[in-house]
């Protein structure tokens, strides 16, 4: 709870002031009875708040603090009906264990000696003050005068005698008007100790983790964190790692409330636990199995202004490959995510899950016989693409794919498996019955078959072995196509569903 | 009883003491040295809680344990309420700011209506009567004969909560009210309710004639034992004053009530008018002894 600074403020619109409310519950209320004007409470009940703690409600305490024209902070804690709140001491505050660890930025102060500094609170500092008075005396009289300055001091000393001042001038080490000369001791690491760098000036994920480990030390069994990105300047595991010690720090009875912008820290959370926030809009929360397994898999899904539910890994390569050229830009550039969904009933879970937090997304979907309900319900709420008129693209392409092109896609099925084209075209041979064969497997193109059994027994190898049922051969895929001349019933199904992502966008 | 018997017992850690307090025995002196001796080591932030009817009583509590280095919180009962209820107005519909709404007049909040609300809010919300019994271990109840039924159970309703410790010191013989069943606090009740009961029953106001404070306290055991008070016996320092028109002051009860209670021998009821000015004066005069007509 430091001072607030003019950024702060939504948009610095600094005449408008701002506002936050918060309820704290698990009341220690032998605690709050001895407070010197004794807090009035309110009520909690299905994580709503009600105006009295009667009954089954948890019994909580209203606060707020707002940041005023002056850029003053006030904490109270608001009484309905009367402009008159008590205040929101900082004795209370401190009392409900409403722990600020401290931030970046108040890295230089909190690991110095500064009164009521995180240093300060750790080493109890009163006696210390003797100590460094006598060592910067000490320092001061070892201070070696260079000539010129001494012939300098010289004639300074004279100009006092000629004053009738005091002439006996030496330079002292003073500190600054208004710091304590205790203040100029900081935590410093390094060997030798004349060589030891101030930890405020370490890098930023060093100074983040020691003013959280300092702060952690001093909170209590059940403490309120609040924190702002604290994966800045660390590397993925050891932002998991202070994810895990703040969910520790928390315990059972404490609770945080962090801000991240990082994959690592939302994959170590639970769905329940995670809001979305976006502009002034009220935080959205998610729910669902499958948003956890998501959570798991995938975390950068959860902060992209789009996430585009594939229906597997396939598809995801193919819409890597297509879908930049219709929306005309990087889709990083625009917040899209492409995620593969782990296959329908996944995505359509994940998709309900989205919506119902009221947040935007697309799918990118096979039209399986099965889940058609759940599919159009998701289609009315949200940009959905289902194949018309195939199963999904491998369907497609062995559908609308000319049969030339068709045999072409054995050499990029080839390299998507890593295997040599004779082994697929023997599992295409495979996959006609028996009596239709005509000639070896070799012979497939120059057999003289009909085109339909080609194109089913296609079908089936590509589905059976998985030609391109990874996102490397999903990309590969897309891009035969678009060399090999995009079938007309493909591309304009494409196309269309690039058109609702790029109004999704706008 | 012996003033040691009864420090004693205040001091105890029994839970509910009551103390039959007759006039000029040093209820106060002894309320005040309690809260005094009690409030110095009390835990951070607690208490004692000093409640009395009236802003004078308060003033006098206040003056006297001012200084003591003690953490004691005079107050009426009526403020306590209202500073308890005014964050609570708006959600128990009262009118809010509730301190800008409470007096006397049309459309006001009467004060007796704030007692009511306190109890309402406290059986609600058991938890604000927690927080209560947290701040205040020791809880004294002054003139607490003259206790609403409410303002009573205010008290009673953080009381079992905690370690509170209640003192309780009355006297039925100076009851302002008549007791009214469902309304006043019956002193039976207290009776029932207290862990102990001890008695001031030492005058200690009139050190200089001792022979009047014992009158005094034989009038009370006779008026007690609904006899006549014995005006015969009286030292010569009392005397028997007329007060016109303090009949008309009302003390919530009528003449019946006086006259039952009193039960004046004939000669000495001199006309009905002269008599409820006689009786209500030496009744002042016993039970609270303040007023100057009767001691010379």
């Amino acid at each position: 709870m430091g001072a607030c600074s003019e950024f702060d403020f939504f948009r610095r619109r600094i005449a408008d002031g701002f506002e936050i409310e918060a309820y704290i519950g698990r009341l220690d209320l032998g605690s709050l009875g001895t407070e010197q004007r004794l807090p009035h409470l309110h009520g909690w009940r299905n994580n709503a708040p009600v105006p009295l703690p009667e009954g089954d409600a948890e019994h909580v305490l209203r606060c707020r603090v707002r940041g005023n024209a002056d850029l003053e902070l006030v904490y109270d804690l608001p009484i309905d009906g009367t402009d008159d709140a008590p205040t929101f001491t900082a004795g209370l505050r401190r009392k409900l264990m409403l722990a600020r660890l401290a931030g970046e930025e108040r890295a230089a102060r909190d690991l110095r000696l500064g009164t009521g500094s995180l240093l300060d609170r750790h080493l109890k500092t009163g006696e210390m003050r003797a100590p460094v008075h006598s060592a910067i005396a000490n320092a001061a009289a070892e201070m070696v005068v260079p000539g010129a300055t001494g012939v300098a001091l010289d004639e300074l000393r004279r100009m006092f005698r000629g004053a009738g001042l005091p002439s006996d001038l030496h330079l002292g080490l003073v500190p600054v008007q208004g710091a304590a000369l205790v203040g100029m001791v900081a935590l410093a690491s390094g060997d030798p100790v004349r060589e030891a760098v101030p930890i405020a000036y370490a890098g930023t994920g060093t100074k983040q983790t020691a003013l959280l480990t300092l702060s952690a030390a001093l909170a209590g069994t059940a403490p309120v964190l609040v924190i702002d990105e604290p994966e800045r300047g660390l590397e993925p595991y050891r932002q998991r790692s202070i994810i895990k010690r703040i969910t520790d720090l928390a315990g059972t009875e404490g609770q945080a409330f962090v801000t991240t912008h990082a994959p690592a820290v939302l994959g170590m959370l639970r769905a329940e636990n995670i809001w979305r926030m976006r502009g002034t809009q009220t935080p959205w929360q998610f729910q669902g199995a499958a948003i956890e397994r998501l959570l798991r898999s995938d975390p950068d899904a959860f902060f992209a202004v789009i996430p585009i539910l594939c229906e597997g890994a396939t598809e995801q390569g193919l819409l890597e490959e297509m879908l930049p050229p219709l929306i005309g830009r990087d889709m990083d550039a625009c917040g899209i995510r492409l995620v593969d969904g782990g296959g329908q009933p996944n995505v359509l879970e994940i998709a309900h899950g989205f919506i119902a937090a009221s947040m935007m997304c697309a799918s990118f979907l096979d039209n399986e016989p099965a889940y058609s309900g759940r599919r159009e319900r998701i289609q009315g709420q949200s940009a959905a693409f289902v194949w018309n008129g195939a199963i999904n693209i491998e369907d497609a392409t062995c559908r609308w794919i000319s049969l030339p092109n068709l045999f072409s896609l054995l050499d990029t099925a080839s390299e998507a498996r890593g295997v040599q084209r004779r082994h697929l075209e023997d599992q295409v041979f495979f996959q006609i019955s028996a009596p239709d064969r005509r000639g070896g497997p070799r012979e497939l193109e120059a057999a003289g078959y009909p085109e339909q059994i080609l194109r089913t027994a296609f079908n089936e190898a590509m589905t059976r072995h998985e030609w391109f049922k990874t996102r490397v051969a999903g990309r590969l895929l897309a891009r035969a196509l678009t060399d090999l001349g995009m079938p007309v019933e493909i591309r304009q199904q494409i196309d269309r569903f690039g058109e609702r992502v790029q109004q999704l966008l706008a | 009883m012996t003033l040691e018997t009864v420090r004693r017992a205040l001091r105890s850690p029994v839970r509910n003491v009551l103390v039959e307090a007759a006039g000029g025995c040093g209820k106060t002196y002894e309320a005040s040295e309690l809260a005094a001796d009690l409030g110095r080591d009390l835990p951070e932030g607690s208490e004692v809680l000093l409640l009395a009817h009236t802003n004078a009583a308060v003033q006098e509590f206040t003056r006297r344990t001012r200084g003591a280095g003690a953490r004691v919180r005079s107050t009426t009962i009526d403020a306590f309420c209202l500073d308890l209820l005014s964050p609570y107005a708006q959600r128990l519909a009262l009118a809010t700011p509730l301190r800008r709404w409470v007096g006397i007049g049309a459309g006001r909040i009467p004060f007796a209506d704030l007692a009511p609300q306190a109890v309402n809010l406290l059986t609600r919300c058991p938890a604000v009567g927690t927080m209560l019994a947290y701040r205040y271990p020791l809880v004294i109840l002054d003139e607490h004969q003259d206790a609403s039924v409410s303002e009573h159970a205010v008290v009673a309703s953080f009381r079992n909560l905690g370690l509170c410790r209640i003192r309780i010191f009355g006297d039925p013989m100076q009851a302002i009210y008549e007791a009214q069943p469902g309304q006043t606090v019956a002193w039976d009740q207290l009776m029932r309710e207290a862990g102990q009961v001890v008695s001031l029953d030492m005058p200690q106001r009139w050190e200089a004639q001792p022979e009047l404070g014992d009158w005094i306290m034989d009038a009370r055991s006779e008026l007690r034992a609904g006899r006549c008070l014995p005006l015969a016996q009286a030292p010569g320092c009392v005397r028997v004053a007329n007060v016109a028109g303090l009949g008309c002051v009302g003390f919530g009860h009528g003449k019946q009530g006086l006259r039952r209670r009193f039960e004046l021998s004939p000669d000495q009821a001199q006309g009905e008018r002269q008599q409820y000015c006689l009786d209500t004066t030496i009744m002042y005069g016993v039970c609270t002894l303040r007023a100057p007509e009767v001691i010379s």
